[in-house]
């Protein structure tokens, strides 16, 4: 298992008048290589649940496991913690400051022990994976790069350190769509190639093409927790959390209920055009 | 920096004025706390980038506000902070507008180097004959404005040339020699 | 995500709440200069239960309103024992080198002592019971006078009171920096001086070029809608001070005559 969080339980501003509730004993486990959502109305917890996951609030209350250990064991390495779960928040470009691209891509690996060789070696692996020009950016202020860029030296930062495990925070917002579809790609690659991914995120489009688990955070209480189709398939209930689904979801609804038979429990462009042609082709059946 | 208007101006004072307060908390809040000064470097960084008015401004109720707000700087400590901090807008506002050498870091520096000296002299003469007549000695400057001070001191000597370099170069302010192309730099 | 902040505004309705907040800054000011003013025993049992009424007034939970007196005892502590161990007496008790202790010196420690936790106390009643924009305005209009000397009164409050806006904002925008930082693998908190003076700029840069774009953001805002600068300014017709309000000045003021005249 990558993450196990059992009854995990959070208040703000514990013993004053602005006492709130954030999180109410919420208890998942994720397994390795999956690639899970998370979707919640504003306030909901899910930026709590976040700093608890990666070990950037310390728990009151419940356990947070990664890989099986206790994460606010006294003793735990956090630096192992770091190099093992990369964190890309949102609007990551925000955490550029270094001089150079190559530098801030480097920043995490500064305590990994690595040789300057092997750090060149990862830089130049990350800066590539994220699509920017090795060798036009290497030398430039990150400073002076386009907003799309800068997001993608953020994100090369993130991977740079190779984290087994990878939490995104509304990674899609501000990106045009070309820079969107780039990041989910990239994100499905990384996935596949056994990086296990949880993406916060008020975006069920990107969710419904790249998420194949979902879980939806209402009030602090852990509402609902399966395959993002069955999940994004009561529209109702996803309606009554205060969250809408995708629109290849809403498309699969309104064609139902014009006599089309598609299943309901699509999410995504990839799997509503089959679904469709296959409707009107053979009438139901394949 | 002459392209700046009034009311950018102003309101980059204003987050300097804002940055007295959030600072200090942000360096507190990871036990780095007073020993690196963090009040000062949005005083110098607004008198660096905005002109001596502003970084007047900002060297008087930076401190002023996040007294009233947090009592840091205590009550009783605000006059003397409040003479050095406004000397150190005032002088690295003024000498940003005289010293033009043509190279960036080159005016930075003379501007850090001569406001931190002016401010440091300038606090303990106010506090020798103001606000602790007779009981501030010789001693007492060396101590507390040279020697506790020199971490702090460090960090501006440091970082604030580079800062208002890396504000350049996200352009958030103005080039101040446009002709040198971004990315090499003049030292 | 700071649990409880120091200084931070906490809704209520109680007298202090409710006073105006002219009154209150006004009153402040006194109340400190009465604090500075106190020297004997007896003044201190009127200053002091006075300023505790002001405290019960403002029905803050008592460990809300000494909360920085609390955070900052260590630092008490040393000015404490500064004052005592060199004070210099003319009947020690015990002298070695330049440490002297004296009866003199631990008055004189205690009472520096006192006045700063009773400022510290009333100053976080007046920054826990008035929103900080009131506390603004109230400021600039305690400040209009210094028009006459050629102050840009207008530009310098619009520029406060932007400041004061800016400040939540800021906040959390550093804190954000901070933890995103460390899940980069900063490490800010341990190490000698010198590493963590080195792992300063990851944190400085971002803030204040967030901070820098967040102006920048609200200048063109500003100049797209007309805004020239503090002179053309619309101000909002100030109320005079209700009468509860010079009640309040009144009571501060006296305890100061009798802090001089009386004790």
């Amino acid at each position: 298992m990558s993450f196990e969080i059992k009854s995990l339980s959070y208040v703000y501003q514990r013993g004053t008048p602005l006492e709130t509730p954030a999180l109410e004993n919420v208890s998942f486990s994720i397994g390795d290589g999956e690639f899970v959502g998370i979707m919640g109305h504003t306030g909901c917890g899910k930026s709590t649940l976040l700093h608890l996951m990666a070990g950037l609030l310390p728990a009151p209350a419940g356990t947070v496991l990664i890989d099986g250990e206790d994460i606010n064991r006294k003793g735990y390495d956090r630096s192992v913690l770091r190099r093992k779960l990369g964190v890309l928040f949102q609007f990551p470009e925000s955490q550029l400051f270094e001089s150079t691209v190559e530098k801030d891509v480097a920043f995490g690996l500064k305590h990994s022990g690595l040789s300057t060789k092997d750090i060149e070696q990862r830089v130049q692996w990350a800066i590539e994976t994220v699509g920017l020009d090795y060798s036009r950016v290497k030398g430039q202020s990150p400073l002076g790069l386009s907003g799309g860029e800068k997001r993608r030296a953020a994100i090369a930062g993130v991977l740079a350190v190779q984290p087994r495990h990878l939490i995104l925070d509304e990674p899609t917002v501000g990106l045009d769509p070309m820079g969107r579809e780039a990041l989910l790609e990239l994100l499905v690659k990384l996935n596949r190639d056994g990086m296990t991914i949880l993406m916060v995120s008020h975006d069920a489009d990107s969710l419904g093409e790249a998420a194949r688990r979902l879980l939806v955070l209402h009030q602090g209480h852990l509402a609902a927790d399966g395959p993002i189709g069955q999940v994004f398939a009561d529209m109702d209930a996803m309606a009554d959390w205060g969250l809408g689904v995708s629109q290849s979801r809403e498309a699969a609804g309104l064609l139902a209920r014009k006599g089309l038979e598609v299943p309901q429990d699509i999410t995504s462009y990839r799997q509503l055009l089959p679904a469709v042609l296959t409707a009107l082709k053979g009438g139901g059946s394949p | 920096m002459e392209k700046m208007s009034a009311v950018k101006r102003a309101i980059l004072c204003a987050a300097c004025i804002a940055l007295c307060y959030a600072l200090p908390m942000a360096f507190h809040a990871f036990g780095a706390g007073s020993v690196f000064l963090p009040m000062h470097i949005p005083v110098f960084i607004c008198g660096l980038t905005c002109g001596w008015p502003y970084g007047l401004l900002c060297g008087i109720a930076g401190p002023a506000i996040s007294s009233a707000l947090t009592n840091m700087p205590p009550v009783a400590m605000l006059p003397t902070m409040v003479v050095e901090l406004a000397v150190y807008g005032v002088v690295s506002g003024i000498l940003m507008q005289i010293v033009r050498t043509k190279r960036l870091y080159v005016d930075l520096y003379i501007s850090l180097v001569v406001a931190i000296l002016a401010g440091r002299v300038l606090a303990g003469m106010a506090r020798a004959l103001i606000f602790a007549a007779g009981s501030y000695s010789m001693a007492a400057w060396v101590s507390g404005y040279l020697v506790t001070s020199w971490p702090g001191t460090l960090i501006q000597l440091l970082f604030i040339p580079s800062l208002v370099y890396a504000l350049m170069q996200a352009r958030l302010i103005p080039q101040r020699y446009p002709k040198t192309k971004t990315g090499d730099r003049k030292v | 995500m700071n649990s409880q902040l120091t200084g931070q505004y906490i809704p209520g309705t109680s007298i202090m709440h409710r006073m105006d907040a002219r009154a209150k800054f006004s009153g402040f000011l006194l109340l400190i200069a009465a604090v500075i003013l106190t020297g004997t025993i007896k003044g201190y049992l009127l200053t002091i239960s006075f300023i505790l009424i002001i405290a019960a007034l403002s029905k803050l939970p008592p460990e809300i309103a000494t909360g920085s007196v609390r955070r900052m005892l260590p630092f008490f502590f040393v000015v404490f024992l500064l004052n005592v161990l060199f004070f210099e007496s003319e009947t020690p008790l015990w002298q070695w080198g330049i440490v002297t202790i004296s009866i003199d010196g631990i008055a004189q420690g205690a009472n520096i002592l006192l006045r700063i936790v009773l400022i510290l106390i009333l100053s976080n009643v007046l920054t826990l019971t008035t929103p900080p924009m009131a506390l603004m305005a109230a400021i600039e209009s305690l400040m209009s006078p210094l028009r006459f000397i050629g102050v840009p009164v207008g530009d310098v409050s619009m520029i406060l009171s932007v400041a004061v806006q800016f400040i939540p904002t800021l906040l959390r925008e550093t804190d954000d920096i901070r933890t995103a930082q460390t899940a980069r693998g900063a490490q800010f908190e341990s190490g000698k001086l010198l590493d963590r003076a080195k792992a300063l700029p990851p944190l400085l840069t971002p803030i204040f070029l967030s901070a820098f774009k967040r102006a920048d953001e609200l200048a063109v805002a500003m100049e797209a809608r007309g805004y020239r600068g503090g002179k053309h300014r619309t101000k909002k017709a100030s109320q005079p001070m209700p009468v509860s309000g010079w009640l309040a000045l009144l009571l501060c003021a006296a305890l100061c005559a009798l802090q001089i005249f009386l004790f």
